[in-house]
């Protein structure tokens, strides 16, 4: 499939698709504003990844290279048409009101991605970067033109945040009690 | 430390869950990196495309004329069979055999194969001869890791023949016969069942479901001389083990028509109905989320989107505590600041029933009168500016629409001369309540035959409007894009200079009062933006063409401008 892709042949360079853009158009979700956008940077990505595949030199997973592609793609995108800068605003966490009526629930891969959405911009993408793409505070700053410390701020904040809101969709228990997460069919 | 234990399980759970979720691209995506990657192939998918449309135009116009088929049909009657279906987990691809009595048969079978590729099947004239391969995109998202895959069926049969209403019987697998009958018009039968392999078999005229969980539907209408059929089937196909699948269909029109369909690619018929068979795989979830979920993984396959009480709560709750900080129509609006520079031209034109006799003959028009006021007037080009702000509104990714306020300055000269002396001349005008002409009398030293020395008048107007249009994007990638568009304005003219020819074409009267204070223009332009830093750049031709007359109606000769400039602007998005 690689050679295929290397020699511009257009099954292979489908197939190699049809493997990873189901993933990647939810890593592209969760930067975008709406799936339209998550799929305009989805095919901006492939096309880097078609056009750059011979810089591929199979020394990692070529999904974690292909992920890496997609996810600088998605910061350009919000750096281009965003007032990024802006975006990194403190938002009113007291806004999300806790409901102290704990239940336990099923938590799902969607649920836990569309709140990670509610986090305004700049939360977000800084905790997509750090948390879940595993990049360093330091390359954030570096790939989002701020300050290593405003990278940090905020990703404190964005979990904080964050966290307030799974408990408010009973995602999981508050920690206060029992430092324990109800994941996937958890008991209560 | 209890703390540490719970975040570090966070960004775990974080990590685990968002890797786990999935979406599902719609197929604009791929086509649209395919035609990035080989822009050179684009032409064949369009050719192939138009081809089809054609062939569809063409079927629906054969098929609409009623009369011609009947009368077709009666003398020549057809078998048409064609079966197209998703690939079921290596199942064997069933071909056709088509077997029958009659005259003229006309047989298409189509299956998908466990390749994806399409075998097509025709027999005419008592032969069927493999005819040709055709790769179409799998359905991945269908049999993925899941043994049922959904398959939308549908059958459709018509049967004709002429001055008489036949009784017609749909025979499937020999099964008791699902009858069309009698003279009725709309009659409904509901008939099949779906063996083991995804085949359909029938019964008559109860509607079952198989072990298989499979239901097939078909609808019969009968006229007096034609009768259609269509079945519909959506069939959950069960996994297929790795035997040889012989799959086999009978349809038959009694006294008309036997259909066999096994596996064999060659056969003989002499069938005389016209059987249409689609199996076609279900596509409406394409696009679609789909991150595995407890209930899907036990459910038949078909994707179906539901949303639960607690669902719909809480994305209400999600919309209400977070409203979005940007409206939608800030991300769509964008202001644009722009100028014009241009050349203007004037164009005069008159009735040739207000013409005068002609006193002079260097500026007649033929037959002694003084011509076309076009003509008598040395024009030259001026300089026009344009300069304004709109506000652009994205109605979709490729159109949008303007509005916004703009000032114009146009301006074009004229060749005349400066008499010593003042010359009592004319302006022919029309009296707005009798409708007739009549003579307005000035003086003038500006004439167009000669005089003492050569001068340049300029006509001029000072206008506001506020253009109301659209612009199309034609093309366009992340830094460049090219528009056309066009825009209607209505325009008040604030003032301006006139100088108008005389009834005669030999003087020049100075007289802004007959310059119309409303008038329309329209605006064509097309143009290439660049973006920059949250800024866009815009450059481009633009035509802009007077409705109107410059002056009220009652001066005898119209005049109407047109600029030809290029506009330049700065786009800033909200």
């Amino acid at each position: 499939m690689l050679a295929g892709c290397l020699r511009n042949n257009a099954a292979s360079q489908e197939a190699l698709y049809h493997r990873f853009s189901p993933r990647m158009l939810g890593v592209c979700y969760r930067f975008a504003k709406n799936r339209e956008d998550a799929e305009d940077m989805l095919q901006e990505g492939f096309i880097k990844v078609f056009t750059q595949m011979h810089q591929y030199r199979n020394e990692g997973a070529l999904e974690g290279w292909i992920r890496r592609i997609i996810v600088h793609t998605c910061i350009n995108n919000l750096k281009k048409n965003k007032k990024f800068s802006d975006s990194l605003d403190i938002i009113h966490a007291n806004s999300v009101h806790v409901n102290e009526e704990m239940i336990p629930s099923i938590m799902q891969a969607k649920q836990v991605v569309e709140c990670i959405r509610m986090l305004p911009l700049g939360y977000r993408t800084v905790l997509n970067l750090y948390a879940i793409e595993g990049f360093p505070h330091k390359e954030i700053a570096g790939m989002l033109d701020i300050e290593e410390s405003t990278s940090r701020s905020q990703y404190t904040r964005a979990k904080a945040m964050l966290e307030e809101i799974l408990i408010r969709k009973k995602i999981i228990q508050k920690p206060k009690e029992k430092a324990r997460l109800v994941a996937s069919g958890g008991q209560g | 430390m209890e703390r540490k234990f719970y975040t570090d399980n966070f960004e775990q759970l974080l990590k685990e869950k968002s890797d786990e979720f999935r979406m599902y691209p719609s197929k604009r995506v791929w086509h649209s990196i395919y035609n990035d990657l080989h822009p050179g192939r684009k032409w064949p998918s369009v050719a192939v495309s138009l081809i089809l449309i054609i062939a569809l135009l063409m079927t629906g116009y054969w098929n609409n004329k009623s009369t011609l088929v009947t009368q077709r049909l009666a003398s020549s009657k057809n078998i048409y069979a064609s079966i197209t279906g998703t690939p079921v987990n290596n199942s064997a691809v069933p071909s056709g055999t088509i077997a029958g009595a009659g005259n003229n048969t006309s047989v298409v079978a189509e299956k998908l194969n466990a390749a994806n590729s399409i075998n097509t099947v025709t027999a005419q004239q008592n032969t069927i001869t493999h005819v040709s391969s055709a790769v179409t995109a799998p359905a991945t998202y269908v049999n993925r890791g899941n043994p049922l895959a959904p398959v939308h069926a549908r059958r459709t049969i018509i049967a004709s023949s002429a001055n008489t209403v036949a009784p017609t019987t749909t025979n499937i697998n020999n099964t008791p016969p699902s009858a069309i009958s009698g003279n009725g018009i709309n009659s409904e039968l509901t008939a099949a069942t779906v063996n083991n392999n995804g085949a359909i078999a029938g019964s008559n005229p109860v509607s079952s479901i198989n072990q298989n969980g499979v239901k097939a539907k078909a609808d019969a209408t009968i006229v007096p001389v034609t009768i259609t059929a269509t079945e519909e089937a959506v069939v959950t196909l069960p996994k297929l083990d790795s035997k040889e699948n012989h799959q086999e269909e009978i349809i038959s029109v009694p006294g008309n028509a036997v259909i066999k369909i096994a596996s064999s690619e060659a056969a003989t018929t002499n069938a005389t109905a016209l059987v249409n068979t689609n199996i076609v795989k279900d596509e409406s979830k394409a696009g679609t989320d789909n991150t595995p979920s407890a209930s899907q993984s036990t459910s038949s396959g078909a994707y179906k989107k539901t949303i639960s009480a607690d669902d719909k709560a809480w994305i209400e709750d999600y919309a209400f505590h977070n409203k979005s900080k940007r409206k939608k129509w800030q991300d769509r609006t964008a202001f644009s600041f722009y100028l014009t520079p241009g050349a203007v031209f004037g164009k005069l034109s008159n009735d040739a029933k207000y013409n005068l006799p002609a006193a002079s003959p260097s500026i007649t028009n033929g037959g002694g009168t003084v011509g076309n006021a076009n003509n008598a007037v040395n024009k030259r080009p001026g300089l026009g500016i344009e300069g304004g702000f709109s506000i652009n509104y994205s109605l979709a990714k490729k159109l949008l629409v303007n509005a916004g306020i703009q000032a114009n300055i146009t301006s074009y000269g004229i060749n005349a001369y400066e008499t010593n002396h003042p010359v009592l001349t004319t302006l022919m005008l029309i009296d707005p309540n009798s409708g007739f002409p009549y003579m307005h009398s000035s003086l003038s030293t500006l004439s167009n035959i000669g005089g003492s020395q050569p001068v340049v008048l300029h006509n001029q107007t000072f206008q506001v409007s506020l253009p109301l249009g659209f612009a199309f994007k034609l093309w366009g990638n992340d830094k460049l894009a090219w528009y056309t568009g066009a825009t209607i304005q209505p325009t008040f003219v604030a003032g301006g200079k006139a100088y108008l020819i005389s009834a005669d074409r030999n003087n020049y009267v100075a007289d802004p009062s007959l310059i119309r204070k409303w008038n329309l223009n329209t605006g064509i332009e097309s143009y290439i933006t660049y973006k920059f830093d949250g800024f866009s750049l815009q450059a481009g031709p633009q035509y802009r063409r007077q409705l109107m007359s410059t002056y009220y109606n009652k001066y005898t000769v119209n005049e109407k401008l047109s600029n030809v400039g290029i506009k330049l602007g700065l786009i800033k998005n909200f």
